[in-house]
Order: structure tokens, then C-alpha cells, then sequence
């Protein structure tokens, strides 16, 4: 019985080494070659009479077309990388056009100002008269560009005080010779306007510039305040092309803020010069834009004046603290004025404490009386001086 | 000066007023009585509070100790028509004894301040040796300076108010000394105890029974029958 059982449990561990090797031999071999299952299912390949008949029907297909190679490629080729639907549509619409809201531009990242390419501010300066949108570099979709050019034109048309936005990139400035006053042909220099200079994603870099018949009848409080809105506004967001829609929408809102304010400003009351005749592009810049009659623009005086924004900071932490910042000797000053002051006021106090203790333990001794002098009305002591008053 | 009663003004030391004949002499004999007990505080008005005598008794005992010679007492009392509060300042300056047992203080450093709140008067008196520091003048403008304290009836104020005005005449014509080196200030058991005549209701109901007797005027007419 012994020799029986002993058979049977060697048969059986024979048997279960055997399938456990056949087993790991079939696992090994998968992991090693994992196509293999897809290898092993081709598609069915197209028999010859069955194109040759395909083509003699005059089907679609065009001649010598080998529907076997199209599909062995196709099994080739599309695991690799497949394009993003806004690469197969770029290739057929303008560049950026599905890169906007979608795909984001990265934040700007710190690091030295760079100058705007001279090219890009040269076709600033060419552009036509009634521009409003300058982006020679294309920062903005076309989309996104045509939206804005439409407000801003819609603003042009019925404010008198236009708006222009000249769009810079994240970490660059203008260029060292640039003069705003250039631009498009210096058709902005002769009305009243507000030229913004605006880095994209940068809210808190853009400048603001009015020309002079704006800078002399706003109040410059006015004016650094509305600077300052825009800026607060467009900081609410943080995606840069949001940022500078924000921007404009509220600059368009207070500008006509502006002409309420300042009726002189409206587009009746205001007279401003007729928009030039749109020029041709390209317009060879003017060396020296003629100031109109409306607008003097003297050697003396600079036709354009920039806002600060930052004068009126909204609210009263970021003022104090830029204002710390910029005044910090000042401020140490006036925190040891003050330290001094508190420390003057507590010995102050602390010497009048003294004083009237030091007074409660001393005494005064008269000088001694003379002797007897002369009664008046007969008093050995006193003599009648004193005062009266009748207090009700 | 001034005379008490009349108040005319006298250039010389005169021992009887030339218009209304006032001198002390005349004054004793009608009040009755040539030697006064004087009290710090004496309210024979009855306006005070418990604790507002306690509180002037304290401003006055402080102002004592800090002037060992100088003391001030302060009258309230309602007096008869004919006599006026400076008279009864007079009177009590010159007919008044205030009892120490340490040292005496002299009438002639004694300030005498008399409010009548019926008639709504205050007179504050010194004697000889203090007319140098505390000319007329300055004690006018002291009274001056409470005058809306007795208005509103706060009389501890307004003592407080006269007290810190005579210490600061009298702190220039001191000499600063230390106070263990002054004796302690008299106590009330021996003013208790002296044999003194207090201006009490008593001394106020002879001046009233004089003043009824007696047709008084200020003219002076009647000035001889004191």
C-alpha cells in the first residue's frame, strides 16, 4: 500500500511540474513579445480579382491602388503620435487660432525686460490712422484680436476720448527710441486719446498715456484713479488674455466715466479734429507729427502725459505698503519720531509723578513774621486783606 | 484795603473806617463775644455732605502739614442781613484762636475763607504776614476761579481749587524743608478738648438778636450802637 501511494504521489508531482513549467514558459514568452495577440489577427487581406474587379467598375479607387498596402501601413503608423486636432486644423486656418482660451500662454516668468523687436514697433508706427489694436507680433488670436479691435473701434466711434492698446509681450518693454506719439502715423497724437502700453499677463506693468487736452482738463487724481481701476480690474483674472479683455471693457466704462465728468471732453463740446484720412499702407512715418489747432502741442510740452496708477493704489494695505516701500528711510524716521515721542511723554509723566510725590513729603516754612505793624481798623492780626465776590 | 463793611476803599492804616465808623472794637461788641475756637471746617450752614466734610477736613489738614505755619478755615453759615461774609472773615482772623498743642500758628498766617450759600457770597481773608505773597489781587483771582464750582454748590472743588491756588503763591516765598524735621499737625482730641469758644449757633443767634434790636445800615449811621 505503501509503494502504491508513494507511485500515485510521484505521478502526480511530475504531472503538476510539468504544467506549472508550460504555464511560466507562456507568461515569460508574453511579457517578452506583447504584440503578439495583435500580430496574430490580421485583417483579411484583399484577393487580386477582387481589386482588379473593384477598379475595372470605375469605383473611386484610383488606379494601381493597393488597398493592402493602406491597411498595413495604417496598422504601422497609427500607434505613433497622433496629431492634436488643433494641429490638424492649424494647418489649414491661421496660426493661434484655436490657441487661445483652450491652451492658455505659460505665466510670465521674472527676468530682464527685453526690448520690443524695432520691426514689430516700426509697424506700429505704420498702421493705419484709425488702428486702435496695435499687435504686430500677434500676441492675440485672430479671434480674440477682431474682438477687440471691434470694441475698441465701437469705442473710437462714440466717445470722444479714444482708447488704443499697444500689446507688448510678457517680459518686454518698448523700444529705447520708441514715441508714442508715432503711432499709426501720429493720427493718436492729435485727438484726445488714451494710449495704453500693456504686456500681456502683466497687468500690473501696463502704462497709461493721455494726450495733453485730456491731461489738462482731467483732475491727475482723476486720471491715476481710473488707471488704477483698469488695473485692479484686469488683476481679477489670470489668464492674460481675460486679463486684457477685462482691461479694455473697464477702460472703455470709465473713459466714458470721463466725459461725464468732464463735459469738455464730450465728442460735441470737445471738437476734436476728424479722424485723418485712413492712409495707405505702408506710410512712411512723420518725422514730426503737425499738431491741429485743437490740440497745441508745443516743444515745451510733451504731447502725451503718462498716469502712474499706482498713486492711488485701491486699497489702503497695498498703498501703505507700497508707500513703505518707496519711503523706507522715511518711515523708520517717522517710527523713531514716534518711539521718541512716547518715550518723551512717559517721562513726562513719570517726572510730574515724582514731582508730586517729592512735593507731599517736603514742607514749606514761611519766612518769619516782621513784628507788629500798624492795625487797620483795629485788628492785631488783620488788617481786612482779602477779596469778595458774589457768585449768584 | 477795603473796608469790611462799607467797602471803601482806604489808602492809610486807619483804625476806624472814616465813612461807616467799622473797626473791630464795634464788631466784637456786637457779636458779643472777644475770643473764637476756630475749627477747619466749620458748617453751621448745613450744606455739606458726611463725606464732602471729610473730604475738605482732609484738603485742609494736608494744606496745614504742608505750611506748618499757615492754616485755613473755611466757614459756611448763613449770616443775619447787616453783616456781610468779610466781616465775619475779619472777625474771625483777628477774634479767632486756633488751638495746637505741638506749636502755636499765628492769626497773622491765617486765611479765613467765609461763603454764605443764601446770599450767595465768598470772601477769602489773610492776615498781616501773608499780604506780601497774597496780595488782594491774587486772592481775587483765586475766588474768581471758583466761582462756578460755588454755583453748582461743589464746595469740596472749590476748596480744593483755592488750596492748590494759595500753595502755589506760597511754594515761591517758602523754603523747602523736610517734613520729619516739622512737628505733626494738632489732633482733634485736643481741639476737643480746648476751652474755647466755638462761632456756633449760638455766637449766629446773638449777632441775629443785636441785628434785630438794632437798625443797622451800612451808611454808617448807626455804626456807634455795637
Amino acid at each position: 500500500m505503501n509503494i502504491r501511494m508513494l507511485r500515485a504521489f510521484l505521478r502526480a508531482g511530475f504531472h503538476a511540474f510539468i504544467c506549472g513549467a508550460f504555464t511560466a514558459a507562456v507568461l515569460v514568452a508574453q511579457e517578452d513579445n506583447p504584440g503578439k495577440h495583435e500580430e496574430a489577427l490580421p485583417l483579411p487581406p484583399w484577393p487580386k480579382e477582387d481589386t482588379h474587379a473593384l477598379q475595372a467598375e470605375r469605383s473611386l479607387w484610383p488606379e494601381d491602388f493597393d488597398p493592402n498596402e493602406v491597411i498595413h501601413s495604417a496598422t504601422t503608423v497609427l500607434p505613433e503620435a497622433k496629431p492634436t486636432e488643433d494641429e490638424v486644423w492649424s494647418r489649414f486656418l491661421p496660426r493661434g487660432l484655436f490657441s487661445g482660451a483652450s491652451a492658455p500662454k505659460p505665466a510670465a516668468v521674472s527676468g530682464p525686460l527685453v526690448e520690443m523687436p524695432s520691426d514689430a514697433w516700426h509697424a506700429c508706427e505704420e498702421m493705419p490712422a484709425d488702428t486702435r489694436l496695435f499687435d504686430p507680433q500677434g500676441l492675440l488670436s485672430e479671434i480674440q484680436a477682431e474682438d477687440m479691435r471691434r470694441l475698441l473701434s465701437f469705442h473710437s466711434g462714440r466717445a470722444g476720448v479714444s482708447a488704443a492698446l499697444v500689446l507688448v509681450d510678457a517680459r518686454q518693454k518698448l523700444p529705447a527710441g520708441a514715441d508714442l506719439t508715432h503711432l499709426a502715423g501720429g493720427a493718436l497724437a492729435r485727438v484726445p486719446a488714451c494710449i495704453v502700453v500693456y504686456p500681456l499677463g502683466e497687468p500690473g506693468r501696463a502704462r497709461v498715456f493721455f494726450t495733453q487736452i485730456v491731461a489738462r482738463t482731467a483732475e491727475p487724481s482723476y486720471l491715476e484713479n481710473l488707471a488704477s481701476t483698469c488695473i485692479r480690474e484686469s488683476s481679477e483674472n489670470t489668464d492674460p488674455v481675460e486679463q486684457v479683455q477685462r482691461f479694455a471693457i473697464q477702460l472703455s466704462i470709465r473713459l466714458f466715466w470721463l466725459e461725464r465728468a468732464y463735459p469738455s471732453l464730450q465728442p460735441a463740446a470737445a471738437t476734436p479734429p476728424a479722424l485723418p484720412v485712413p492712409v495707405p499702407v505702408p506710410v512712411p512715418p512723420p518725422a514730426k507729427p503737425e499738431p491741429t489747432a485743437a490740440v497745441p502741442v508745443t516743444q515745451e510740452q510733451p504731447p502725451l502725459s503718462e498716469v502712474t496708477p499706482f498713486q492711488t493704489t485701491p486699497s489702503l494695505w497695498s498703498r501703505m505698503t507700497a508707500s513703505i516701500s518707496q519711503n523706507k528711510n522715511a518711515v523708520y524716521l517717522g517710527i523713531g519720531a514716534l518711539v521718541l515721542a512716547g518715550l518723551i511723554a512717559v517721562g513726562i509723566v513719570l517726572l510730574v509723578r515724582w514731582r508730586r510725590r517729592r512735593l507731599r513729603q517736603c514742607v514749606w516754612i514761611l519766612p518769619d513774621f516782621p513784628g507788629p505793624t500798624a492795625p487797620r481798623f483795629g485788628g492785631p492780626h488783620c488788617g481786612a486783606s482779602g477779596a469778595f465776590i458774589q457768585y449768584g | 484795603m477795603e473796608c469790611p463793611r462799607c467797602s471803601v476803599r482806604i489808602a492809610e492804616a486807619r483804625a476806624v473806617c472814616p465813612r461807616c465808623q467799622f473797626s473791630l472794637t464795634a464788631l466784637t461788641t456786637a457779636v458779643g463775644c472777644d475770643l473764637f475756637g476756630i475749627r477747619r471746617l466749620t458748617d453751621e450752614a448745613h450744606c455739606l455732605k458726611l463725606h464732602e466734610s471729610r473730604e475738605i477736613e482732609a484738603l485742609l489738614e494736608d494744606f496745614e502739614q504742608r505750611f506748618p505755619q499757615v492754616f485755613l478755615t473755611l466757614y459756611l453759615g448763613v449770616l443775619p442781613t447787616p453783616f456781610s461774609v468779610r466781616e465775619v472773615a475779619f472777625l474771625l482772623l483777628n477774634r479767632g484762636a486756633f488751638p495746637t498743642r505741638e506749636h502755636g500758628r499765628l492769626n497773622e498766617y491765617a486765611l479765613a475763607l467765609v461763603i454764605d450759600p443764601v446770599a450767595r457770597a465768598a470772601s477769602l481773608m489773610s492776615g498781616y504776614a501773608l499780604e506780601k505773597w497774597l496780595p488782594e489781587r491774587k486772592l481775587g483771582g483765586i475766588l474768581r476761579s471758583i466761582r462756578t464750582a460755588l454755583w453748582h454748590g461743589e464746595y469740596v472743588a472749590a476748596v480744593n481749587s483755592v488750596i492748590q491756588g494759595l500753595e502755589k503763591h506760597l511754594r515761591k516765598a517758602g523754603r523747602r524743608e523736610d517734613r520729619r524735621q516739622v512737628l505733626p499737625p494738632p489732633t482733634e482730641e485736643f481741639l476737643s478738648g480746648a476751652k474755647f469758644r466755638l462761632l456756633s449757633q449760638s455766637a449766629m443767634e446773638s449777632l441775629r438778636a443785636s441785628a434785630e434790636g438794632q437798625e443797622y445800615s451800612k451808611g454808617g449811621e448807626m455804626a456807634d450802637e455795637y
